[in-house]
C-alpha cells in the first residue's frame, strides 16, 4: 500500500511544517529537530550568542513564505544572516517574486521558473523589526510578508523590563494645534530618558490602513517627550504613542483618540486662479461691445446712403 | 416706419453694453472654475478630498534593473486603452547635478495655477472639486493650445484613432473621468485615474509600481500612501526635502518629489 | 479743362477695362490656381477621413505649417490698414492709386488666414462649441473676436470708398457686361448719385472706419502673438511679441502691397498712375518698418541670449547656429537687411529693385514666422532630445493651396471690380496730380468732422 503510505507522509510533513511556521511565534520550537535552521533559531531565542549565523531557507508561492504569512524571523544583532529563497510558484506558473528585507536594503533578483533560488547574506547590525516581503506585482502579494526582528545586545528575548507610556492633550493657545505630552516610566515608575516615542495617526486612505507618524521625540531626564501637532481635519482622530524598546527595556505602546472639532484655522488646499483676474474679461468684453456698436453706426450710416438720392435727375454719379 | 435716429442708436447701444457687462460679470469669470460653466459628468460625487501626488525618487530605478519598460507607464496604458506613444506617466532619466543620472516620473501635475486650463477656449479643461485637470473630450475642439502651454509636455493629442478597447470597456460611457477609448482629434491626459480615487482607489501607476515609490494622497486630510504605508503628506514631503518641479514657473503641481537615484534600491547614480 | 475730362476718361477707360474682359492668359493663370485650391481641398479631405494623423504634427511639435501660414497671412493683411486707413488720416495724396489694392489684400488674406487655423483643428466639427462654451480668459477666444472684427471692419472699409465706384460701373458698364454683373453694381452701389447727403453719410462712415480700422488691426496681430506669449515656453514667453508682431505686421503687409502693385501695374497697363512715386515711398516706409523690426529683433534675442535661461539656451543655439539657422539667417540678412539696404541706396530705387526687396521681404517674413513657431515647438521641457518635424504632403498641399487661393481670390476680384479708386484718383486729377490734396475736400480727404453741422446739410 505504497499510497497510504506516501499519504501519512505528506500529513507528517505538513504537520512538521506548520509547528515549524508557528513556533517562533510561541517563542518555542516543538518541532522534531530534523531541520537545520533550528539550533540557529535556539541560539537566537537563548542567551545572545552573536558569531553563530543564522541560515534560513523558505519556499516562496503565492500563499506566502513556506505557504504562510507573518512568519518571524528572529535574529540578534550582530549575527550573520543567510537567507534562501526558493521558487515554488507551480500553482501559477508565471508568477515572479523578489524578495526585499527594507531596511536592511537588500534584495534577491528576480525569482521565476528559470530563476528559482537566490540567497542573500548579510550582517544584522541593527536593531528593530523589519519587513521580509515580496516587491513584485506578483500574484498573492499580499501574503508574502515575513518579519525579521533583530533584538538589541541584551535585549534578547528574556532581558525585559516593562515599560508604561502615559499621555497627556492639551489645546494650544488660539486653539490651532495641540500638544501631545507623554511620559515614559518604567514598572517601577522611574522616567527613562532619550528614549524616541514615536506619534502616529491611525490613518487609512484608497483602502490602505496604516500608521502614519506625526512626530517623534527624545524624553528628557524626566522620560517625558513633547510633540506639537496640527490636526488637518476635524473630527475623532485615533493614533498611538510608540516605544520601540531600548536596551533592557522592552517596548511600549499607548492608544489614543483625540477629538479635533474645537480647533479652527486649518490650512486649506488651494485652488484655482486668483482672483486678482476675475473682472479683466468684463472690461475685455465692454471694449468689444463698444467697437461693435461702432462698426454699427458705420453700417448705419452706409445703409442711409440710399436715402439720399435724388429722386428725380440725370444719375450722373461723379463722372456726371 | 420707425426710422433708425442717432439718439435712438446711443440709446439701444448702451442699453446693450450695460446688459453686456452685467452678464459679463456674472459668467465670464475664469475659465473653468466655480462661475464658469462645467461639463456634467454622470455618476460623479464630490469626495471631499484634494488629490496630490508624492514621488519618492529613492525609490525609483526606472523598473532598469528589472529590465521591464517603467510599469507605471504600463499600468497607466493598460487602464487606459491608450495608444504606445501617448505616456500619460512618463519615466525620465535626469541628469544629476553631481553627476549621473536619476529617474523621474512625469504624470499630469495637476496644477493649482495651471496653463492649460487658462487657455482653453471652451473650458473643455476644466478643474472637478478634487482638484484634478480634467478634459472633456466630448468638448475639446482641438486646437492643442493647451499643449502649447502646458510646461510639462503632459498632454496628448489623438492624431489618430486610439486602440480599440476590450468588449467590458465598450460599454463604459466615456467621461471626463475616464476618457476611454480616447476620442480622435482631442488631447488626453493623467486624469489621476479619477475614476477609481472617488471610489476609494489607488490611480493606476501607484498600483502598478512595484518599488511603490508612488505616494498618492490627499491634501485635505493630509495623507498619503503608496499602497503599503500611510504618511502624514505635508510631513512626509518637508522631512525629505521634497520639491515640486519647474517650481519657479508658479504652476503650483499637486506632485511633490522626494529627491533621490533610486538608491534605496542599491542603485548608484554616479 | 476739356484736358482734365480727357485724362478722366482715360483713366475710366484704363481701369475698367479688365471689367470689361481679360486675356486667354488670365484663364490659365486661374484654372492653375483652381487647380492647387482642389488639391488643397483633397489634402484636407483626407486630413478630415484621417485624422491629423496625416499631418507631420505629433505630441512634441503639435503646431506646424498651418500656424505658420495663419500668422503670416494675418501679418500681410495689415496691409490694407496701413497703406489705407493710416495714409489716409495722414492724407496723403499718393496713396490713392493703391488704397483698393490694398484693402483687397486685407480681406482676402484675412479669409485665408482664418482658414488656416480651422484646418489647424483636430475637431473643426465642434467650432460652434467657441461660441457656445466660449471662455474669454483664452487666447484663442480673443483671436476669434479680433479677427472676426477685423474681417467686418475691412470688408466694411473695403466697401465704404467702394460705393462710388460701383456707382460708375453701374452707369457706365450698362449692357456692356452680362446683365447679373450688372445687377451687382446696381445693388452694391446703393443708389449712389454723388448727392451732398449721401457725400456726408459716406465721408463719416469713412472717417470712423479709417480711423476705428487702425487700432482693430493693432490688436488683431498683438492677440495672435499672444497665442503664443501666453505660454512658459522658451523664445515664445516674451512680453515684447505684441508689438514685435505689429511691426512684422506691417512690415510684411508693406512688402505684400508692393508686390501687388508691381503685378497689376504690369498687367493692368497702370503705369501712368502708379509710377515710381508710389514704390519709392512705399519704399522708404518699408525701409524704415525693416530697420525697426530688427531693433525688435535685436531686444528680443539679446536679452534673452544674455540672461539664457534654462530652455532659452537651445533654443538660441538650434536657432543661431544650429538646424534653423538657414532659415534664421535668411530672415535676418535676406528678409532685412538686404531689403533695407535695396530700398535706402539711391542706385536701387529703381521699380525691379523695390518689388525685388519687397519679395524679398515677403520670404524673410514667411520664414521668420516659421522659426518663431517651429523651434519653440521643438524645443525640449523636458530631457528630451529636439524635437524634429517634417510636414507631409498634406500640409504642404493645403499650405500651397493657400497661397493659390489667396491669389485666386484676387485676382477674381480683379476680373470683376475696379481695382483702382477711380474717383480718388480723378481727384487726384483735379489737383493736378500733385501733394496739393492736403486741402480738406468733403468727400475725397474729409477732415474729422464728426460735427453734423457745417459743410453737409443738402
Amino acid at each position: 500500500m505504497p499510497r497510504m503510505t506516501a499519504r501519512l507522509f505528506n500529513a507528517l510533513a505538513v504537520v512538521a511544517l506548520a509547528s515549524l511556521v508557528l513556533s517562533p511565534l510561541t517563542g518555542a520550537w516543538a518541532a522534531p529537530a530534523s531541520m537545520r535552521q533550528m539550533a540557529q533559531v535556539m541560539v537566537a531565542a537563548g542567551a545572545p550568542l552573536a558569531s553563530a549565523p543564522v541560515e534560513l531557507t523558505f519556499e516562496v508561492t503565492y500563499k506566502g513564505f513556506n505557504g504562510q504569512k507573518g512568519t518571524v524571523i528572529p535574529v540578534s544583532v550582530g549575527q550573520d544572516v543567510k537567507l534562501t529563497f526558493v521558487w515554488a510558484d507551480k500553482a501559477v506558473p508565471d508568477n515572479s517574486h523578489r524578495i526585499l528585507i527594507k531596511g536592511y536594503n537588500v534584495r534577491t533578483p528576480l525569482l521565476t521558473p528559470e530563476n528559482p533560488q537566490a540567497t542573500i547574506t548579510f550582517v544584522a547590525d541593527k536593531a528593530g523589526t523589519f519587513e521580509v516581503a515580496c516587491d513584485w506585482r506578483c500574484e498573492g502579494h499580499e501574503n508574502i510578508q515575513a518579519v525579521l526582528r533583530v533584538t538589541g545586545e541584551g535585549a534578547a528575548a528574556g532581558a525585559t523590563t516593562a515599560t508604561a507610556i502615559t499621555l497627556k492633550t492639551a489645546t494650544n493657545d488660539e486653539a490651532r494645534s495641540m500638544t501631545f505630552t507623554a511620559t515614559l516610566r518604567d514598572t517601577d515608575g522611574s522616567p527613562l530618558a532619550n528614549a524616541v516615542l514615536l506619534f502616529y495617526l491611525e490613518k487609512e486612505l484608497a483602502g490602505y490602513k496604516g500608521q502614519a507618524e506625526i512626530g517623534s521625540a527624545s524624553t528628557d531626564k524626566d522620560g517625558v517627550a513633547v510633540i506639537e501637532f496640527a490636526p488637518s481635519v476635524h473630527g475623532l482622530q485615533k493614533g498611538g504613542v510608540r516605544f520601540e524598546g531600548l536596551g533592557r527595556y522592552a517596548s511600549a505602546e499607548t492608544k489614543f483618540e483625540v477629538n479635533t472639532e474645537h480647533l479652527r484655522n486649518f490650512t486649506v488646499a488651494p485652488k484655482g486662479l486668483e482672483p486678482v483676474r476675475q473682472w479683466a474679461p468684463v472690461v475685455l468684453f465692454m471694449v468689444v461691445v463698444g467697437v461693435w456698436l461702432t462698426i454699427g453706426y458705420v453700417v448705419f450710416n452706409i445703409l442711409a446712403i440710399p436715402r439720399g438720392r435724388r429722386s428725380s435727375r440725370n444719375p450722373g454719379g461723379l463722372a456726371g | 416706419m420707425r426710422r433708425l435716429t442717432r439718439r435712438r442708436f446711443v440709446l439701444g447701444g448702451a442699453a446693450a453694453v450695460a446688459a453686456g457687462a452685467m452678464a459679463a460679470a456674472g459668467r465670464l469669470r475664469a475659465p473653468g472654475e466655480a462661475g464658469g460653466e462645467k461639463p456634467d459628468h454622470p455618476g460623479h460625487k464630490p469626495t471631499g478630498r484634494q488629490w496630490a501626488m508624492v514621488i519618492d525618487l529613492r525609490k525609483c530605478e526606472g523598473c532598469t534593473t528589472i529590465d521591464k519598460p517603467p510599469q507605471c507607464t504600463a499600468a497607466c496604458q493598460e487602464k487606459h486603452f491608450l495608444p504606445e506613444d501617448q505616456t500619460w506617466i512618463k519615466v525620465f532619466e535626469m541628469e544629476h547635478p553631481d553627476g549621473g543620472t536619476f529617474f523621474m516620473p512625469r504624470p499630469c501635475m495637476q496644477c493649482e495655477n495651471a496653463p492649460c486650463l487658462n487657455v482653453c477656449p471652451v473650458a473643455a479643461t476644466y478643474r472637478d472639486e478634487s482638484g484634478n485637470i480634467l478634459v472633456d473630450q466630448d468638448r475639446c475642439i482641438g486646437c492643442r493650445m493647451c499643449m502649447a502651454a502646458c510646461p510639462y509636455g503632459a498632454r496628448y493629442f489623438n492624431w489618430g484613432d486610439a486602440p480599440a478597447p476590450d468588449a467590458q470597456t465598450v460599454f463604459a460611457q466615456r467621461s471626463p473621468d475616464y476618457p476611454v477609448p480616447q476620442k480622435r482629434g482631442t488631447v488626453g491626459k493623467c486624469v489621476f485615474c479619477a475614476h477609481e480615487t472617488e471610489f476609494g482607489k489607488l490611480p493606476a501607476c501607484a498600483e502598478g509600481c512595484p518599488m511603490k515609490a508612488i505616494y498618492f494622497g490627499d491634501l485635505t486630510e493630509n495623507i498619503a500612501t503608496n499602497g503599503k504605508e500611510v504618511v502624514i503628506l505635508s510631513r512626509f514631503v518637508a522631512e525629505n526635502s521634497g520639491y515640486r518641479y519647474k517650481e519657479e514657473l508658479g504652476t503650483r503641481p499637486r506632485v511633490f518629489y522626494l529627491p533621490g537615484h533610486g538608491q534605496e534600491f542599491g542603485r548608484k547614480s554616479i | 479743362m476739356s484736358a482734365l475730362a480727357m485724362e478722366k476718361e482715360q483713366l475710366n477707360t484704363v481701369v475698367l477695362r479688365p471689367v470689361l474682359g481679360v486675356p486667354r492668359t488670365y484663364y490659365v493663370v486661374m484654372a492653375v490656381l483652381l487647380g492647387l485650391v482642389v488639391l488643397a481641398f483633397v489634402a484636407w479631405v483626407n486630413q478630415l477621413m484621417n485624422g491629423l494623423a496625416v499631418t507631420g504634427m505629433w505630441d512634441r511639435v503639435s503646431w506646424g505649417l498651418y500656424i505658420t501660414n495663419f500668422v503670416f497671412f494675418i501679418g500681410i493683411s495689415h496691409a490694407g490698414t496701413l497703406i489705407s486707413a493710416i495714409l489716409r488720416v495722414t492724407q496723403a495724396g499718393w496713396r490713392r492709386p493703391i488704397t483698393r489694392m490694398a484693402e483687397v489684400i486685407t480681406a482676402v488674406a484675412l479669409l485665408t488666414g482664418a482658414a488656416m487655423p480651422v484646418v489647424d483643428l483636430g475637431r473643426p466639427d465642434r467650432i460652434p462649441n467657441l461660441i457656445l462654451h466660449g471662455q474669454i480668459g483664452s487666447p484663442i477666444v480673443w483671436d476669434l473676436i479680433s479677427v472676426t472684427t477685423y474681417l467686418t471692419a475691412s470688408l466694411i472699409y473695403l466697401y465704404t470708398p467702394m460705393i462710388p465706384d460701383l456707382a460708375r460701373c453701374r452707369d457706365r458698364l450698362r449692357g456692356l457686361v452680362p446683365y447679373p454683373q450688372w445687377k451687382v453694381y446696381d445693388i452694391l452701389s446703393l443708389g449712389w448719385q454723388n448727392t451732398p447727403e449721401q457725400r456726408r453719410r459716406l465721408s463719416r462712415a469713412l472717417n470712423i472706419m479709417m480711423i476705428l480700422i487702425i487700432p482693430i488691426a493693432v490688436s488683431v496681430h498683438t492677440v495672435v502673438s499672444w497665442i503664443f506669449a501666453m505660454t512658459l515656453r522658451a523664445g515664445w514667453d516674451s512680453t515684447i511679441f505684441g508689438p514685435y508682431f505689429v511691426v512684422g505686421a506691417i512690415f510684411s503687409g508693406t512688402a505684400a502691397i508692393i508686390t501687388a502693385m508691381a503685378v497689376f501695374r504690369r498687367i493692368f497697363h497702370l503705369e501712368q498712375y502708379i509710377t515710381i512715386k508710389q514704390f519709392r515711398l512705399l519704399g522708404y516706409l518699408l525701409g524704415a518698418l525693416a530697420a525697426i523690426y530688427l531693433y525688435f529683433t535685436l531686444a528680443e534675442y539679446l536679452t534673452t541670449g544674455y540672461k539664457l535661461e534654462e530652455g532659452e539656451k537651445p533654443l538660441l543655439e538650434e536657432l543661431m547656429l544650429g538646424r534653423f539657422a538657414p532659415f534664421f539667417w535668411s530672415f535676418a540678412i535676406g528678409g532685412t537687411l538686404i531689403p533695407l539696404f535695396l530700398v535706402f541706396f539711391p542706385r536701387t530705387q529703381t521699380v525691379p529693385w523695390i518689388v525685388a526687396a519687397s519679395v524679398l521681404v515677403n520670404i524673410g517674413m514667411w520664414l521668420k514666422r516659421f522659426v518663431i513657431v517651429i523651434p519653440s515647438m521643438g524645443v525640449p521641457l523636458m530631457p528630451y532630445e529636439w524635437a524634429t518635424y517634417h510636414p507631409s504632403w498634406v500640409e504642404v498641399s493645403i499650405t500651397v493651396g493657400a497661397f493659390a487661393g489667396f491669389m485666386l481670390l484676387f485676382a477674381l476680384f480683379a476680373r470683376l471690380f475696379p481695382i483702382v479708386s477711380i474717383w480718388e484718383v480723378e481727384e487726384m486729377l483735379e489737383e493736378g496730380g500733385e501733394e496739393a490734396a492736403e486741402q480738406p475736400r468733403p468727400v475725397a480727404a474729409p477732415a474729422f468732422s464728426f460735427a453734423e453741422g457745417g459743410e453737409g446739410g443738402a
